[in-house]
């Protein structure tokens, strides 16, 4: 037998069998296929039903502004919740189930073991939120009104919607290191979307560009050729920046756990 | 001595946990050598889980320190967890998974190279566990019995230096613990077990030595055959019936007794717990003294031998007393 004893040394060890085993969760169980569905329903779903309601009464132009504005909306809505909910187990479940501790008996790190976790429910998830039902949404206006989303400006508001689910996921991963239950992980996430609503007639406008919280306004804005609410490199840098600073919160504090 | 530096596993100082005032686990001081396999006993909250944890690297020490190996439990806890085995108290896995992924999930941990090699060497440890027919079943169906077997096959997958079981035997029936034990006995040969339990009858059966924690104290340490023997004095157990008078004169004149404690066991028997500070004397006399009288019968005679359970009893009554 050639069995070849793992070699790796730094924060990186067992990272790629974690995020198979991540990945696993999604991909070889019936949870994609769920996702898949539930996500092609809600916003490729809706935006047919718009397309085929209105199909008559409006150009291809309007209908491409409005679809794009509803998609983009949603996307920054149902989105949202979904990747706080998806995400709000991830550490929790973990540790109060005992799998994190049986896991981390192994050669693995705690740096390997959150951020397994962020890099695959990022990817999938905004594969099946955000990619392929914007895929379902350009066919549909295909179908209906002979047109596509010009390519260019399609992927940079997809790219900013992402920066904003990513920042949730990051989020709710790092709130899940400092609580042992999901309630206020997810509350604290969905309250912190929630004054972002609120926030713009209260804060002084430097703070509420440092925030993500223009995102998802400003991908429809980007998607329909609106003019921005602001100038987006503000929120995006900053956004990746809050990114990697709740990574490093969780890392940090999952480090300090004691099981 | 290097050698016996080498033959050490697990070597604790003055290891400690406090958990918001309560102190778990108190100045342990532990060694286990190579291929032994060490009970680890005591009452529920004794500190038997605390002290696990803590050599896993899942806690960290208040104060003390403890090496695996060598290496730090804390320092080096990546490298310590590399040479480690590990089955916790309640093992808990990933639902979706089979047994068969489980435990490939678990060996990509420690292996790369060929996906044959590594697939030849999942079915023979399902195999030598008896989960072959239940490899690819999801186990959120799996008994008690069967997630224990899965338990120490994936912790043996990497076939380790230094086994960890934390209670694992303690939600088998009878059969799932005579195969964990069987198991146990079968790794010996190549690793070293450390294993907590509060099954006396099983660390009588298998360890060979044995440490005793109380309220986060070891009270106890020894060669599982060096605590049988008591405290230190050999005593003999006799049972006698007719004229006892004069024999208990004649035993409890004899300069090495120490003491002689009489039970009735039945109408005409008696029984008689001698303890002697010289082993050979007793050994040559004690009889012959008991029998010198002819209306004395003597109907068992023979070394006491000590059961686990009332050593342990005794430790910890003892201890709780202080």
């Amino acid at each position: 037998m050639t069995l070849n004893q793992t070699k790796n040394r730094g924060w990186s060890t067992g990272f790629g069998n974690l995020m198979n085993k991540e990945l696993r969760s999604w991909w070889g169980t019936r949870r994609w296929l769920v996702h898949l569905g539930l996500w092609l329903t809600i916003e490729t779903g809706f935006i047919l039903l718009i397309a085929l309601e209105g199909r008559h009464e409006m150009t291809p132009a309007k209908g491409l502004a409005e679809t794009m504005q509803v998609f983009f909306q949603a996307g920054g809505f149902f989105a949202l919740i979904g990747a706080v909910l998806v995400t709000q187990g991830a550490i929790v479940g973990e540790r109060s189930s005992g799998t994190a501790a049986w896991v981390l008996t192994k050669p693995t790190t705690r740096p390997a073991f959150v951020l397994s976790k962020f890099v695959a429910i990022t990817a999938t998830f905004l594969l099946l939120s955000l990619v392929v039902p914007a895929i379902g949404v350009s066919v549909v206006i295909k179908l209906i009104w002979h047109t596509l989303p010009e390519a260019p400006h399609f992927l940079e508001a997809l790219g900013i919607l992402a920066l904003h689910q990513t920042f949730y996921i990051a989020l709710t991963l790092m709130l899940g290191t400092l609580f042992s239950s999901r309630g206020p992980v997810s509350g604290l996430a969905l309250g912190f979307w929630v004054a972002g609503n609120i926030a713009p007639n209260l804060l002084p406008k430097w703070i509420v560009l440092s925030m993500p919280w223009m995102l998802a306004q400003g991908a429809s804005a980007i998607a329909t050729w609106q003019p921005l609410p602001a100038p987006l490199w503000i929120p995006a840098t900053a956004t990746a920046g809050w990114i990697v600073l709740a990574l490093a919160v969780a890392v940090w504090r999952f480090g300090r756990e004691e099981f | 001595m290097p050698n016996d530096a080498n033959d050490v596993v697990i070597r604790t100082a003055g290891l400690s946990k406090h958990y918001r005032g309560v102190e778990a686990l108190q100045g342990l001081d532990l060694e286990v050598r190579r291929n032994s396999i060490f009970g680890f006993l005591g009452p529920n909250g004794a500190g038997k889980t605390t002290t696990i944890k803590l050599l896993l690297g899942l806690a960290r020490p208040t104060a003390g320190s403890a090496t695996l190996f060598g290496l730090d439990s804390e320092r080096d806890t990546l490298e310590v967890r590399r040479k480690i085995g590990y089955l916790a108290q309640d093992p808990r896995y990933y639902d979706y998974m089979t047994a068969r992924e489980t435990l490939r999930f678990t060996a990509r941990f420690f292996f790369s190279g060929p996906g044959a090699d590594l697939e030849r060497h999942l079915s023979e440890t399902l195999d030598l566990v008896g989960l072959a027919d239940k490899a690819d079943r999801p186990i959120r169906g799996f008994s008690g019995g069967e997630r224990q077997r899965l338990g120490i096959a994936q912790a043996q997958i990497a076939r380790p230096e230094l086994l960890i079981l934390d209670e694992p035997a303690a939600s088998l029936d009878p059969m799932g613990r005579r195969d964990v034990l069987e198991v146990m006995a079968r790794l010996r040969s190549h690793t070293t077990i450390f294993y907590s339990t509060h099954i006396l009858e099983d660390v009588q059966r298998v360890s060979d030595t044995v440490a005793i924690l109380n309220q986060g104290r070891l009270i106890a340490q020894a060669p599982i055959g060096e605590l049988l023997a008591g405290s230190g004095h050999t005593t003999y157990t006799v049972e006698l019936s007719g004229n006892i008078e004069s024999a208990r004169r004649r035993v409890a004149g004899l300069p090495w007794v120490l003491s002689l404690d009489e039970t009735s066991i039945s109408p005409d028997t008696t029984r008689w717990q001698v303890a002697v500070g010289d082993e050979h004397a007793a050994d040559q006399a004690l009889a012959r003294t008991i029998l010198a009288d002819e209306s004395t019968r003597l109907r068992a005679f023979g070394r006491r031998r000590y059961q686990l359970e009332e050593v342990f009893m005794n430790l910890i009554e003892g201890e709780s007393a202080r």
